[in-house]
């Protein structure tokens, strides 16, 4: 790693996400929000004691997105909330694209029956429906306290599969190309012809899943947690979603309002995020899709 | 023809292998799977919750001392006869309630496929042509915020913006609880207002990404060579924009409708159970809320099953009408 | 004989992030009734913009910056756009670069034919369609019955460029123009094709320009060629003049560095240097970088095309009106 091959790096890959206008606000806003996990739970308290007093309090300077049916501050759980939703979120497409790339590569690779029982296993994974499935293996494990890494998995077995079929696809036709042909004219090791040409051009696909996979993880967990099938920390925007909806009847007065709007600003603003800058990328990397320039 | 029986044969080998793998999934949790059942029994009954154990097995048809292998082939041989299990929590069979529920399910979806296709397409092509004005940014911009609400969320607010705030729709359910059952007008009319709900939570989000997949196909046509023949033969911008540009622009789309129909599938779950609408998502909702597992394996099979129907309708129909595909 | 297509003063250029490129610098010639011109010049010569700008074919970041196309008395180019539609293809056919890419996957051979009588208001019926349609496939010689009911996909590069050729002639048009006629095809289909070229000539009454990199094919078909270096004609000559004696310093190049098969190697001569940048092009005479016959003025001004006899034309300081100005 020289300093040249740093420097090549960012010019080539990290310096066109904050020219191009889409995935530079994408990506503020998903620093503001990973900001927000780090360092605002660290600085802003969390009061969680019940207030009757003060319930359903509309936003203020006192209480910035208001208060909910217990009085508690509406803002401060949704930052210390941030962090559950993120570590989750993050954590999940992270395993996603991991599982994906790995069998995508693996699948590549591998010819004959090998590879049509993996291209089997991916269209299960394709077909079933990926949200009911969720729910089922949630259940399943209902009882069970799972942490962080546990329910990522759960979330991420359903992710995977597009990906990996897209992979598979680039690495199939990749594979008869010219240059790996002369990879293997040239006797270089397999592990050579497999990282160095293969997953070189794999990289933009790779990045742009994952941030995409921040929109699914972020259905699916938030989704979870909604339906209270997973025991979590309860300032999980979902959860707090579950709250505003059926515990504390937000549904049958409008009092309640502000207290479903904002837990949903914040869902919607953070999947947005990560839109514009799996938006942004894809432009990068496919300038026909650019619009006005 | 041997294309369609190698499809056959493979979609088949999915879906054995989906449904087996859930079953086993399910069959393998601690926990006995009549409990549920033996519960109301023996509140019912008023007996003790051994008998009424039993009693449930043999409704159910569970042996526990039956090895996962038995049970497995049990299931397996009920469901080529078409039978989809026995649900504990209503203590009636699977296909019972599927038959209630199903009609409404697919009323829905129907619906929504229809409506987010054709207006996907159409605001897709539109933003497509005005590249570069502020229409195409508006299109633009209001899809990818509509992608970024997840269906159920969208559920939600649809049904606080119309139903509490604005009472212009109503609460829940297929069709109002004062009015019979019929064909006449008012109960049509109520009907559809009842399915609006849950009709547009779902076809908004997949309209949303048929738009922007519409656009994305129709700029690249847009730039293709055939086109710009058909300017230099003098043909006329209306009849290039649609023999030429938009013909050719949604094939593609008509091949990925099945997988649309997948996602919708998957959201309307959780929106069914929101507005409280009787169809297969809602009964879904309750068997995984209530542990009804022989419900919910039942109706997973059906929705598995639907999925691949639709898969195979939907590579059917591409390809009739992709000339490129018709003559491979 | 009287010029059908008058070229004047034809100036163009794409927009790039960069910059302009000046792809026609001054374009101007003549085109005469039932003769056949050859455009010819490297790639990027600016060859294409001309036919480009000519039909009003321009991609979306072209400009055309002046110019006048005279035919028949009325500018081409200042027609309004539905009065130049009804005129495209009738009078003026252009057969485009890549064939390939060129003819709607998703509609029938037969349907491109019909969409183009039907886009002319022509009231054909539909037998009298097939037997058009089949007069013109023949006279490119492919057969109707295997083409006429088969997709684009179906087809060779080689059969798609004459249905393409065969579209252009759908409507008897008066001017045909064909823009690299027989690039991306193998070297047998270009000799078939420019065989039918020579009968097309031959047969019927019509107006030949085409545009192409390859002096051969000119060499085979034109009655007049126009030579192109970046972006401006440096000689226009008949077809036999140019090649027994080329006036601009250019052409002589370009014919010195042609392998023929029986040519004596070492009398082959690559013109040193590379094509200018259209983009900051040279000053003055565009070609006076590589010019062995450089001159001062050559740097400083830019020469005029100029008539110097029996109707040769060329743009270059050597000459002045009527011969050459140095022995």
């Amino acid at each position: 790693m020289t300093k040249e091959s740093l420097m090549n790096f960012y010019l080539d890959y990290i310096q066109p996400l904050f020219k191009n206008r889409k995935s530079l606000i994408g990506l503020i806003i998903l620093l503001i929000y990973i900001l927000m996990a780090t360092v605002g739970a660290a600085v802003i308290p969390l009061d969680m004691n019940s207030n009757f007093a003060e319930r359903y309090q509309k936003p203020s300077l006192k209480h910035p997105f208001g208060t909910d049916y217990f009085g508690v501050d509406i803002f401060q759980q949704i930052v210390h909330g941030s962090r559950a939703v993120i570590s989750l979120t993050l954590l999940a497409s992270f395993l996603a694209v991991l599982i994906g790339t790995i069998v995508g590569v693996a699948r590549g690779y591998l010819e004959g029956i090998a590879g049509k029982i993996i291209d089997v296993i991916i269209m299960v994974f394709l077909v079933i429906p990926s949200f009911p499935a969720l729910l089922i293996l949630s259940a399943i494990f209902m009882d069970k306290d799972l942490n962080v890494l546990q329910i990522a998995l759960l979330v991420a077995i359903w992710l995977w599969a597009p990906l990996a079929k897209q992979i598979s696809a680039q690495v199939l036709s990749i594979k008869t190309r010219d240059f790996i042909e002369a990879s293997k004219i040239l006797n270089m090791p397999l592990r050579y012809i497999l990282f160095n040409d293969i997953v070189k051009l794999l990289i933009p696909y790779i990045f742009i899943n994952f941030v995409m996979q921040i929109k699914g993880a972020m259905e699916f967990s938030v989704g979870l947690m909604f339906l209270g099938l997973a025991k979590f920390d309860p300032t999980h925007w979902g959860i707090m979603l579950n709250y505003a909806l059926y515990q504390a009847g937000a549904l049958y007065t409008t009092q309640g309002f502000h207290y479903l709007f904002f837990v949903i600003l914040n869902i919607v603003l953070l999947i947005y995020g990560g839109i514009l800058l799996s938006q942004g990328i894809e432009e990068i990397f496919n300038p026909r899709v650019r619009g006005n320039e | 023809m041997n294309y369609f029986i190698n499809r056959v044969i493979y979609l088949l080998a999915v879906f054995v292998i989906a449904v087996s793998g859930i079953f086993v999934l399910v069959n393998n949790m601690p926990g006995d799977p009549a409990y549920g059942l033996a519960v109301s029994i023996a509140q019912q009954r008023n007996m003790q919750i051994e008998q009424a154990l039993e009693i449930a097995r043999s409704m159910m048809g569970i042996d526990p001392d039956e090895s996962l292998l038995t049970r497995y082939g049990k299931f397996m041989s009920n469901l080529l006869k078409g039978n989809l299990g026995y649900s504990a929590f209503y203590n009636t069979s699977v296909n019972d309630i599927i038959s209630k529920s199903l009609p409404w399910t697919i009323f829905v979806i129907s619906l929504a496929t229809l409506l987010s296709f054709v207006v996907g397409i159409f605001l897709g092509a539109l933003a497509a042509q005005k590249r570069g004005t502020v229409i195409e940014w508006i299109i633009s911009t209001v899809s990818s915020i509509i992608q970024a609400i997840p269906p159920f969320i969208l559920a939600v607010l649809i049904l606080f913006v119309f139903s509490v705030t604005l009472r212009l729709l109503p609460l829940g359910g297929a069709y109002p609880v004062d009015v019979e059952p019929s064909f006449s007008f008012e109960f049509i009319y109520k009907m559809f207002l009842h399915a609006l709900g849950p009709m547009l939570a779902t076809a908004i989000p997949q309209m949303a990404s048929w738009t922007l997949a519409m656009r994305g196909n129709t700029s690249q046509i847009m730039e293709e060579d055939f086109i710009r023949f058909a300017e230099i033969r003098g043909l006329r911008d209306s009849v290039i924009a649609r023999k030429y540009i938009r013909n050719n622009a949604v094939l593609p789309l008509v091949a990925s409708l099945a997988i649309g129909v997948g996602y919708m599938l998957g959201g309307h779950t959780l929106v069914e159970s929101i507005f409280n609408y009787p169809g297969i998502g809602f009964y879904f909702g309750k068997a995984i809320a209530v542990r009804d597992f022989g419900l919910l394996t039942g109706l997973f099979t059906l929705i598995v099953i639907g999925v691949i129907v639709a898969t195979f309708i939907a590579d059917f129909v591409y390809s009739l009408i992709d000339p490129r595909v018709k003559l491979k | 004989m009287n010029s059908l297509i008058k070229v004047e003063n034809l100036r163009a250029v794409y927009l790039v992030r960069e910059g302009t490129i000046k792809a026609a610098d001054g374009i101007s010639f003549d085109v005469q009734e039932n003769s056949v011109t050859a455009i010819v010049g490297e790639s990027a010569s600016g060859k294409s913009t001309i036919i480009e700008a000519m039909t009003r074919t321009l991609p979306p970041n072209g400009r055309l910056l002046e110019g006048k196309v005279l035919y028949k008395g009325k500018d081409l180019l200042a027609l309004k756009k539905e009065e130049f539609r009804r005129i495209k293809w009738k009078e003026i056919a252009l057969v485009p670069q890549a064939a390939q890419q060129s003819l709607n996957p998703t509609m029938k051979i037969i349907d491109h034919f019909k969409d183009t009588i039907e886009a002319h208001r022509i009231n054909w019926s539909h037998d009298q369609l097939i037997q058009k349609a089949s007069e013109k496939l023949e006279m490119v010689r492919l057969n109707p019955d295997a083409v006429l009911y088969s997709y684009p996909m179906q087809l060779s590069g080689g059969m798609k460029q004459r249905v393409l050729i065969a579209l252009a002639l759908l409507l008897d048009p008066e001017v045909l123009i064909l823009d690299e006629p027989t690039s991306a095809l193998d070297v047998l289909t270009q000799a078939y094709i420019v065989q039918l070229l020579k009968e097309l000539k031959k047969k019927l009454n019509i107006t030949l320009i085409f545009v192409t990199h390859d002096i051969a094919i000119a060499a085979e078909l034109a009655d007049k060629v126009a030579v192109i270096y970046a972006g401006n004609i440096v000689e226009y000559n008949s077809v036999f003049r140019i090649f027994k004696n080329p006036l601009h310093p250019y052409t002589k190049g370009l014919l010195g560095s042609i392998m023929a098969i029986n040519a004596d190697m070492s009398k082959i001569k690559p013109i040193p240097g590379a094509p200018p940048s259209l983009l900051t092009p040279p000053s003055g005479c565009r070609f006076h970088p590589r010019c062995e016959h450089a001159m001062d003025i050559c740097k400083k001004e830019k020469p005029p095309l100029i008539t110097v006899e029996d109707g040769a034309q060329v743009a270059c300081h050597l000459y002045s009106q009527g011969g050459r100005k140095d022995a």
